[in-house]
Order: structure tokens, then sequence, then C-alpha cells
């Protein structure tokens, strides 16, 4: 059905509509650039790790320029908990600070600012700023660390609390803010260019209020979150009704090397979706651990981008969507549990969805793409006679999608554009690091019909110093996914090397926690390739040689994954196709015998398969297998062999029933996980 | 003929089309893949769109080579460049049939002897070349940004020096001798050699020219701020002019790829006469940047155009008078407007054709005033004190209801407004701008070799200079950008390089932070760069306004009275002759003066003003 302009909508006509609208988003887009032009941080001056966004009294998102999805939506339950907590104590000229995990959702250094905006003792907006604090305080240098086991081992938590009260600082807390957080000084001179902004916005909206009228600006915030949603309905009608379910699996909770599943099921009813995770893990003990707005936050970007790709965003493109989580599963983190990783639980629940919704919309599936992870170094520089704590957390590639590859080290389009891999020679100068080299991961792809971007490979040279590394990422071995038959690429660690030898200090808990280095180790950082589209013997062969000749795949890789055969620079057309020819006849095809429950080891899936079966995909128990069926994302579990398993038959509980969208008796693909990372290792 | 100058967009259009040379890159061992990493930056919007590519670098990974070598970021080599390494270098580029190399190593901004001696190594061995070096075209810390600004000007280069020589020569079949001047990037204009070796400079060449006309243009009427505003028929272009200079930008997003150069702030968008209204499927209105360009252009051309655009919705309201002739030649059909505007007044259920064409007009002169509040107020600007020079085809058209929209209390409808950007080459002075990484605390900056290499840029300034005859007098200035330490981004500060003196240029910097940016952190004072700017002054040039006639008069140049919506009704509006208004006429709206390239509406509200400089004022009453 065609958006019609409803009664509302005809008090304000559509020009004036979009002329507030594009005030609204111009205002934020001018505080952003005061922000990074007046900041001290590297944090924010160079990587621009902060976000903007204008919510209504009731927290609903108004406006964001291109700010960051995942800082801001959940900024939503930062607003309800101030009001919670302060009523109608809230007047102009107090900033109200929060950065309680168990609120917002996501790492406690991700800091929300929240400016009141009034007109005649009437509450018309909060101006939010949430913005990458470097460190918080707690156990680690940087706050964010894979052993904490407990809240107040990451850092300084804050229930909303007014730093501001009514334009004068609150001397009080800053002081006990500063007092317990690494890098004091900078923070100090970063909230100052922080107030600085608020005020610079408040003049600018204001004079948006004054030459509209404050009621059209309310009015026109108010009809553009409706129209978002009419949108949204829209493009909800016209999906496949049905329930999609996908699982995606965390490697680590931080403290032991065991899955972490996250299990979404997907509801497509009229113009409505419900995005329900209870059947996610419990909390653990590590701080992969979230909240409801963690949950809603991975919900509403996936949803955004698959069924509405612009740029445009307010709160009304969300509220068809219901999102629901358990409490005592790892999106209803209680205190004490540790959250620190709670952004990276975030993004792997938004590739559950996407997985989940490939099977309502299988040409608007993507392969499965590259999260923000936190990787940095910390520790004492004896040439500059200083502490450092130095952030260097590349991005991977993004995932194929139908017709097109992906792109190779960019931000995902759930993430803001601020830049993520930093300048070797702005580190340089303020580091004790030489970078050995920065160049993209070959074969690091996920191999596809269209294949997914590349991550890199990033070397540093430690000079003068000693410190420690730490490497967040999750995945943080196994390969993402790729669709309908295609791969992921390798997954994403650091290595260490010393003396000649070289050290994976991630094996075993799949994080690297506080690892120590010395002048003159080198630490490798290998980040992951996004998965592909379609099947990998079906790509263009040439397009292939374009690849082995540009250096994103290599050889050896076009023959052994896409069974391309290159000779003297050409394809060599009959040796491939014979090649293809065998693949294909290798593959393994089991039949689905529907069994009344998953097979799990603890929370891990499980595929029990025979003994021959083992053999011919050349696995033993506990590796990763993956199954490739109707549905165009594969379902992955380990592998345990059983002497009375039926060659011939996969045993699939519920839920795996429900993934992949299959029944009793049809045929699924079984096949290894390859991962190359394993190449790459010492 | 007296002095050839040459605004050109052969550079964007190379850059945008992606047609320039078969480029290879040189880079640091390490690093090769340093163009197709970048920042991870999408830099072409792309939010929530899971199809978003990446652009691909100027250069492709398969012609990117490395050579062992390194400088530290003190200058300090910890690393030789042997000759085993710069003798492989010309048979690889051979072997990839290399029409341009860009040379582009670490650091090299603070010592470029490695990339010089590649550079002099493949002169003299390839000699028809085109080779260029980071540490020359853009001396700055960011090596991906260097680098990619370097291989924009490899990649330019053979295609632009190709175009001057060929113009060159046709120049001179018709007994030009002098040196061929090219409008700059940067308001400047340079020498067509100087253009061949950094073509990267000229990458704004177009639009450059209406800025150094509002320059000119402040400069006759004391006008100190101003912005200028050309409007043509696919776009439009604005930049902010403040103490008679115009805002400079550090980069400049093209082709998907950062740029940086000193060059103008022109912020341009796709907002002209020619530009399409367009209605989203979820009820979106906007209007560009789509244009229906010339062909097959706006309905009322009657040429096959019949999506509404800004000009159709301009007939529709009686602005541009119905059975107007277009370039004395295309006559404007009105019927064909209405039809193509009422296609929205019904989908979008407007009461009539007129709200219709007004509503499209707001959004295409919001899209606008979005454009100068980009470079005046998100630069910590405020609009309101400059004046609006407002010229293009359809610059005056639209200039008021721009103001209005910023709040602005003038614009200057200037003489000629449809070749005014043209007139802006001519009275252009040669500009050459240098800009080098210098990074030193304030307290421990060697002042002496800071003077040092202030006055050896100066005279690569004075060197670059062309031999013009008619250059009369050279203005150099000197500047350090600085910053607290800590910060990423700094503020330029003017200094004299034989007065520099730590305590004054301290105080200096932290009252012009004060006054940027409303605040005063602590902290210590760290040198960014060093720039030195170095101006050949062109002939001063006087504007003579068109004869007037002994008998002018108002009553005179009086065309017609019409009617013209304006303002949500149907008024009578008088249309004058704009050659025919005597000096100092004070008219008040709603008029319309007509001329030969050009329509200047003047709605209800404005007055305006005929100034003894022919130059036509309007404010708000």
């Amino acid at each position: 059905m065609a958006a019609v302009t409803t009664k509302a909508e005809q008090e304000l006509d559509p020009v004036t509509i979009e002329v507030i609208r594009n005030a609204l988003m111009s205002f934020i887009k001018e505080m952003r650039h005061i922000l990074i032009r007046t900041s001290f941080g590297p944090n924010i001056r160079e990587r621009h790790d902060f976000s903007i966004a204008l919510h209504a009294p009731d927290g609903e998102l108004v406006a964001i320029y291109q700010d960051n999805p995942p800082h801001i939506v959940p900024t939503v339950y930062a607003v309800l908990a101030t009001r919670q907590r302060f009523g109608e104590d809230i007047a102009p000229g107090d900033i109200v600070i929060v950065n309680d995990p168990y609120v917002l959702g996501g790492h406690m250094n991700d800091v929300a600012h929240l400016y009141p905006i009034f007109e005649a003792g009437r509450l018309l907006f909060w101006i939010v700023i949430r913005l990458h604090y470097i460190d918080v305080g707690g156990m680690a240098p940087g706050s964010i660390t894979p052993d904490s086991r407990e809240v107040f081992q990451e850092g300084l938590r804050i229930p909303p609390v007014k730093a501001y009260v009514q334009g004068k600082p609150n001397a009080a807390f800053l002081d006990v803010l500063f007092a317990n957080i690494r890098l004091a000084e900078e923070r100090r001179s970063d909230v100052m260019s922080l107030v600085a902004s608020f005020w610079t916005g408040e003049k600018r909206l204001r004079e948006i209020l004054a030459r509209h009228g404050v009621d059209a600006v309310v009015r026109c915030g108010e009809l553009v979150r409706d129209r978002d949603e009419r949108h949204m309905r829209d493009a909800i009608r016209r999906l496949t009704p049905g329930s999609y379910a996908y699982e995606v699996n965390l490697d680590s909770d931080g403290g032991t090397a065991r899955w972490v599943p996250i299990r979404v099921k997907v509801l497509v009813a009229g113009d409505e979706l419900t995005v329900d995770f209870s059947d996610s893990a419990d909390i653990v003990i590590g701080p992969m651990n979230g909240a409801e707005s963690t949950a809603a936050c991975a919900a509403y970007v996936a949803i955004k981008g698959l069924l509405d790709p612009t740029p445009i965003v307010t709160g009304g493109s969300f509220r068809p969507v219901r999102v629901i989580t358990r409490p005592g599963s790892v999106f209803r983190a209680t205190p004490p549990a540790p959250s620190s990783g709670a952004q990276d639980l975030m993004h792997r629940a938004t590739a559950a969805v996407l997985g989940a919704l490939a099977g309502a919309d299988p040409l608007r599936a993507l392969g499965d793409h590259c999260s923000p992870a936190h990787h940095y170094m910390a520790g004492f520089d004896l040439l500059r006679g200083h502490n450092f704590i130095m952030y260097d957390s590349p991005i991977g590639g993004t995932g194929a999608v139908n017709g097109q590859d992906g792109s190779d080290v960019v931000a995902g389009f759930e993430r803001g554009d601020h830049a993520r891999v930093m300048s070797v020679e702005v580190h340089e100068t303020e580091f004790p690091f030489r970078a050995e080299y920065n160049e993209l991961r070959r074969d690091s792809g996920g191999a596809g019909e269209w294949r997914g971007g590349l991550g890199l490979r990033r070397g540093w040279r430690m000079l003068n110093g000693n410190g420690t590394v730490t490497d967040m990422a999750e995945p943080s071995f196994t390969p993402f996914f790729g669709v309908l038959g295609a791969r992921g690429g390798p997954g994403s660690t650091t290595v260490v090397s010393r003396g000649g030898k070289r050290f994976a200090p991630a094996m075993g808990v799949g994080k690297v926690v506080r690892y120590p280095i010395q002048t003159d180790d080198l630490i490798e950082i290998l980040k992951w390739g996004a998965g592909g589209y379609g099947d990998p013997l079906d790509r263009d062969p040439n397009s292939v040689l374009e690849d082995v000749g540009e250096g994103r795949v290599s050889p050896e890789h076009a023959a052994d994954i896409y069974g391309v055969e290159i000779a003297d620079g050409t394809v060599d057309v009959t040796a491939s196709k014979r090649r293809r020819a065998e693949m294909r006849d290798r593959r393994t095809v089991l039949s689905i015998a529907a069994v009344s429950t998953d097979t799990v080891d603890g929370d891990t899936r499980l595929w029990l398969i025979a003994p021959s079966v083992a053999a011919r995909l050349g696995v033993e128990n506990g590796d990763v297998v993956e199954c490739l069926a109707a549905a165009p994302a594969p379902l992955r579990g380990r592998v345990a062999i059983r002497a009375e398993q039926q060659p011939t038959v996969l045993p699939a509980g519920p839920f795996a029933i429900a993934c992949l969208r299959v029944g009793s008796g049809s045929s699924v693909e079984i096949r290894p996980v390859i991962n190359l990372l394993l190449r790459e290792l010492p | 003929m007296a002095r050839l100058l040459h605004g050109t967009t052969v550079a964007t259009n190379t850059a945008i089309e992606r047609k320039g040379a078969r480029t290879v890159g040189i880079f640091t061992h390490g690093f090769r893949h340093t163009l197709a990493i970048g920042t991870a930056q999408r830099f072409a919007g792309g939010l929530f769109d899971p199809r978003f590519a990446k652009p691909q670098p100027l250069v492709p990974n398969s012609r990117c080579l490395d050579v062992e070598e390194r400088i530290d970021y003190r200058g300090k080599e910890t690393a030789a460049l042997e000759a085993a390494e710069l003798d492989r270098l010309p048979d690889e580029l051979r072997r990839l049939n290399a029409e341009s190399v860009a040379v582009c190593l670490l650091h090299s901004y603070a010592n470029d002897t490695h990339e010089r001696a590649i550079e002099d190594r493949l002169r003299h061995e390839l000699p028809g070349l085109f080779v260029c070096r980071s540490s020359d075209v853009h001396p700055q810390i960011r090596e991906f940004e260097r680098f990619t600004t370097t291989t924009f000007n490899a990649y330019l280069g053979p295609v632009v020096e190709r175009y001057l020589v060929r113009l060159r020569a046709a120049l001179e079949a018709r007994g030009y001798q002098d040196e061929l001047l090219l409008m700059a990037s940067n308001g400047g204009v340079i020498s067509a050699t100087h253009a061949m070796r950094y073509p990267v400079k000229a990458v704004l060449s177009g639009p450059a020219g209406g800025v150094s006309a509002g320059l000119l243009l402040g400069r006759l009427l004391g006008l100190s701020e101003l912005i200028t505003y050309d409007m043509g028929g696919t776009s439009t272009d604005v930049c902010l002019v403040k103490d008679h200079r115009a805002s400079l930008a550090t980069q400049r997003v093209i082709s998907g790829l950062p740029l940086r150069i000193p060059q103008l702030d022109i912020n341009t968008i796709g907002a002209g006469g020619g530009s399409v209204a367009v209605v989203e499927r979820d009820g979106t209105f906007r209007v560009g940047p789509e244009s229906a360009g010339a062909v097959p252009g706006p309905a009322c051309y009657a040429r096959g155009g019949e999506q509404p655009t800004v000009t159709d919705a301009n007939v529709v309201l009686g602005r541009l008078g119905r059975g107007a002739l277009l370039g004395g030649v295309l006559p404007l059909r009105a019927d064909l407007a209405n039809r193509a505007v009422d296609g929205i007044r019904s989908t979008l259920g407007f009461a009539n054709l007129e709200t219709a064409a007004e509503g499209l007009l707001r959004i295409a002169v919001s899209n606008m005033a979005g454009a100068i509040r980009e470079i005046s107020v998100e630069r910590g600007e405020d609009p309101r004190q400059a004046a609006l020079v407002a010229f293009g085809g359809a610059g005056a058209m639209h200039g008021c209801e721009v103001a209005e929209e910023l709040g602005m209390q003038r614009v200057v409808v200037p003489l000629f407004p449809g070749n005014f950007a043209a007139l802006g080459l001519l009275v252009s002075d040669e500009r050459h701008e240098f800009i080098r990484t210098h990074l030193a605390l304030l307290g421990e900056a060697d002042l002496s070799a800071i003077r040092r290499a202030l006055y050896e840029m100066e005279a690569l300034g004075r060197q670059a200079l062309s031999p013009d005859r008619f250059t009369r007098e050279v203005l150099v200035e000197h500047a350090i950008e600085m910053r607290f330490l800590g910060q990423a981004h700094g503020l330029q500060l003017r200094v004299q390089a034989d007065d520099l003196q730590r305590d004054r240029i301290d105080a200096a910097f932290r009252r012009l932070y004060e006054q940027t940016w409303n605040y005063q952190p602590e902290g210590p004072l760290q040198l960014v760069s060093l720039q030195v700017t170095v101006v050949g002054r062109a002939p001063a040039l006087q504007l003579t306004p068109p004869n007037q006639l002994a008998r002018a008069s108002i009553d005179g140049a009086l065309k017609e009275r019409r009617e013209v919506f304006m303002r949500g009704r149907w008024q009578s509006t008088p249309i004058y002759e704009r050659g025919m208004l005597p000096m100092g006429a004070n008219l008040s709206g709603p008029l319309i003066i007509d001329e030969e390239g050009g329509t200047t509406v003047v709605p209800p509200g404005w007055t305006t003003e005929v100034h003894p400089t022919g130059h036509l004022f309007i404010w708000p009453q």
C-alpha cells in the first residue's frame, strides 16, 4: 500500500516538515564538528568514537546525523532511567551522565550525557552525546577486559547523576569521576569541549525553534516518527509471514572457551515483527552479558538495514518491532554481572537477526559481517615517560550481497562513519610502537559466488616500553558465516612474536587478556574477512582470476575453494570445470531425521554423525561443522561421532529444524567450517 | 589579447568519471595496501545500506609496488633505501605500462630524501613518465590522506598535461605568446606549467572563479563578509568570505575519496534550475540532486522533459515570464511546466498548482540554505552578518528566499550575474600555498629553524610565480597551525617570520582559540604545521556599469506588470529591464528585474536599490 498523507500530517505541509527535519539534522552535524575540533583524546579526535542525537521527552529518537546507531539506539533507556531517577527535578542547564551497563546495554566506556531543552517550563527535547571514554577505571587500563567477573572490575558505574546543575559543574561528582579513571586530565578537557558543544547546540536549536515556532518543531518531530513507522510497517507487510529462527555462537564468554549461543526467533505477522531472544544462553561468568537494550538495538539496526536501507532513522522506525528477552539470560544481566563485552554481544545478536530474516527474503540475505572489536595496548612509554593506552581496533570487511562482493575494511552498514583504522604515522608519533605492516589479509574474504570483503593484518613493533595487549574480538576464532552456500573468512586473533618465536595468547579462551609485551615484541593483529553470498563454485572464474591478480585470493585458495585453476595468468577452463564437478560430487548430503530435542553439550549444539561420515568429512569430535539447507544461513555445531548413528541421516531437534527450514526426510549438506586462521597461527 | 585565463573542469571530470592515467604507486614495504585499506570510513553515505560499496582507490593493488626503506616520525632514517631497490623499479614500471607514478613513503613529510631518490631515478630513466611524490604534493602527516592526494595528482597528471599542451599549442598558433594561466582550487591562478605538475590543484578550477569575483565585489563595495551563491542549471556552489578572505577547506571528498590540498571551502550541491522534484514511496518530497540537465531539460523547454524542475516551478509561478525566451531562442512553455508540476500536486495532495510549485521551490531553497549553513554555522561563522552575493543563471531568482531562510540581511546581485564567475578569472591573484607538518611543543620549538623553513617555503612560492608580465606586486603570508597538546585539529595563527616570539605566539593563539570556540582549555600548545602563502597580485580592474541612457527612469525601465505568485498569492508585479534602471533607483517588492543572463526576484517585504556602481542591493524592510 502506498503511503498516504494522513490528516495529522496536513497540519504541517510536507515542505515545512522537510525543512525542519533538515535543520534538526544539521544542528547535530554542527555539534559533532565542534566536538571533533576541540576534543583531546585520540579516541574522539581521531576515531570519532561518539554520537549525538536528539530525543523526545519520553526518550524516543527524533534525529541523528550520520552517528553510530549502536551508540544512539540504546540511549532511549538512558532517558527513561533519568526520568525515573529525577522525575520533574530536571532544570535547564542540567547535564545528566549515565553509563550503567544494565540500563544502556553496552560497555561502561560509552558514557551518555543528557542535556534537556526547555521552553517556557516545558521539556521539549533531550540532546544526548554518547562518548567513548578511553578508560572508566577498573582492573584493566582501558576498562574493557575479558577476565572481569564483576562489574566493579570494569570501572566506575554511573547511574543517572547530574554532572552539571543548572549550568554549573557538580564538582563533588566530577572530582569523584576524575579520581577514578585513567588519563583523567584528557577527559577533564573533553568534558569542557562537550559542554561547549551542548551550549552551541542549544543556541542553534533555539534558532530553529524561534524560526519555525516551538509547536511546529515538536509536531514535526512527531510527524516524521509517525511517517517512519508507516514506512516500516509497509516494508514488514511485504515480507512472507511466518516464523524464522537462527542461532549464532559467541566463541567464549571471556572465562572459558565454551560457546555462548544467541538464539532468536523472528515472527513476521501482518505489519509487525516480534524478535524473541528467550532461548539464548543464561548470564555468563565473563563480560559477554548485556541488557534488554542490547537485544533491542541489535534487532532494530538489523531490521532497519534489511527493510529500509536509508540513512534517515527515528524511533518511529522501531515501533512495529517488539523485542522479547528472558530474565536470567545474557540479555538481562543483573548486578554484579560483568558486561564490558556487551557491544560484542550486541553485534553477534545483530548477526543472529540477519541470519533469521535471511529466511524471509533470501535475495536480501547478506554474508555475516565484521564487528568492531576492542583491541588495545596499554603500558608505560619509556621514551616519553608516561603511561599510555593505545586503541587500535581495526575493522574487517562487509558481507557480500546478491550481485555484489563485500567491501574490504570498512564500517558495517549499522555503524556510524567514523575512522576505524588509525593513521600509522599519527600513532607512531604518540605511542611507543612502530608499524611493520598494514596489509589486506589475503584469502580472508569469505568465498562465494559473491565474495565477502577482506580483513587486514597489522603489525606493531614495541619500541622502548612495556605493557600488555588485550583483544576482545568476538567471534574470536570461528569464521563469520556465509549465506546460500558461501563460506566465511578466517577468524580474528592477536599473535605476539618475541625473539623469533610466535605466540598466540588467545588460544584456549579465544580472547587475549593483558598479555605482557615488551620492547622489540611484534604484535600482529589479524582481522576477519566477512561472509560471502552463494556457492563459491558458481563464482565467475574470471572474477576469481581478477581476485588473484589483485592479491585478494591466493592461487591455492582459488583452486581449493573456488575450483578455479589458473595457469600462466589465465583460467584453465577445462581443468576448472573438471575440478568443480569433482568438488560438487564430493559434497556430503544427509537426510534430516526430526527428533524431539536439540542435541547439546551444555549449551553447545552437537551434530551427531556416523564414523564413516566423519571420515568422509575429515573431522573429529569437537570440530565445527555447518549444515546447509533451505534457509540461506548455515547452522553450526560441533561434531559428535556416534557409532550407532546411521550414515545417511542427520538428527535435528525442533530449533535446528526451525533454523534450517526443513522437515523430516529433507536433504541437507554437512561440511566442515574451514578456518584459514589455523594456517596463520604458530 | 592581453592576459589569458582559463577555468576548467577537465581535472574534476577526469576524477569523477575515473578516466585518469594508468598510475602506479610506490610505497614503503608493508604499506602497499594503504590506499585500499584507508581509514575504514565510507566517506559517501551508506548508513544502514547493506549494499554500500566502498569506493575503490585510484590505483589498484596490482599496480602498488613497495620498497624496503624506513624513515621514523622524527625524520630519522631507520632503514636505508638500498641501490638494489632503486634498480628494479624502472623495469617494474615498464612491465606495468605505467603512465604515471605516485611515490608514497611513510613519514616523508618529515624527511623526503627517499622519495626524492626514487623520483630522481625515475625521471632520469623514464623521461616520458609523469612522476610525483607525496612529500611534494602534500607534505603532511596522515599517510592515507597524503597518499590518496598524491595518487590523485598522478592520476590526473597526464590527462591535464595533454589538455593544456593542446590548448597552449592552439593559442600559440593564434599568436598568443604569454603564459596561459589557470584558475586553481585555492581561488588563485597558477601558470599552466605549474598546473601540469600539480593538476590536483585545479580540481575546483571551474567554480573557483565565482569566488574570486565575489572577493573583488567585496573589495569594491566594502563588504568584508559575504557568501558567494552561484546557482546554475545543475548545481549550486557556495563559499564564505570573511575579512575579504575566502574560507579554505583542508579536505574535499571527490569520487568517494578524500582529497587534501589547500582549496576554497566551496560547497557544491545538486540544486539548480534543472533539479528535478521527486516524491519517494514513503511520501518524502525532495528536489535534486538529479537534474534534467540541458537535454531533456525542464519540462517547459519542450525538449521531452516531463519531470517538474525548479525552472518549471518558476514558470508556473510567473517568476519566469510565460513565453519568455531562454537565451533568446527557446520559448518557455507554461503549459508543459503546469502539467509537470501538476504531477506532484496530485501525488502530495496540494490544494493547487501554485502551492505545489511554491513547495518545490521551498525545498530547493532549504537545500541551498543547508549548503550555506555547512560552510558557515558549522564552521562557527554566523551567516547573518554576511551579504549574499547571488549570481549564475538562477542565483538572483532565489537569492532573497535563501537569505530569508538564513536570516541574512542583505543580498547583492552583481552586474552581469550570468557571466560574473568569468570575471573572477580576470581579477584573480596568482596564489601558491605551502603547508608542511612540523610537530613540536611551542615551549620547545626551535624558532630559528621555523624561521628558516618559512623563508624556504616563501622562496619556493616566489619561484613558482609565473613570469607573468602583468603581475604587479608580491604578497607573502606566514602562518603557524597550532593546537593544545592532545588535540587533533589546529587553528591557523598568522605570524611574521622575522619576529617570532614564544610568549606572544602563546598569548595570540589562546586569544584566537577563545574567539573561535568560546571557551579556553588549559595546557601546553603544540605547533602542527608551517604555512606560507605567496601571492602575485593581479592587475587592478575597474568595473563600469553599462551605459546608462541619459533619460533612464524607473518608469522607462518598466517593461510590464504581470501576475506573479509570491507569499501564497498572486500579486500584480512590475517587471523592469535592468539596463534601463537609473542609478539610485529605490524600489519595493514585489518586483522582478530582467536582464540577459539573469532574473532578479524581489519578494514582498524586500527593497532594492541600484547602487551607483550598478550592482543591485536588496534587503528586508
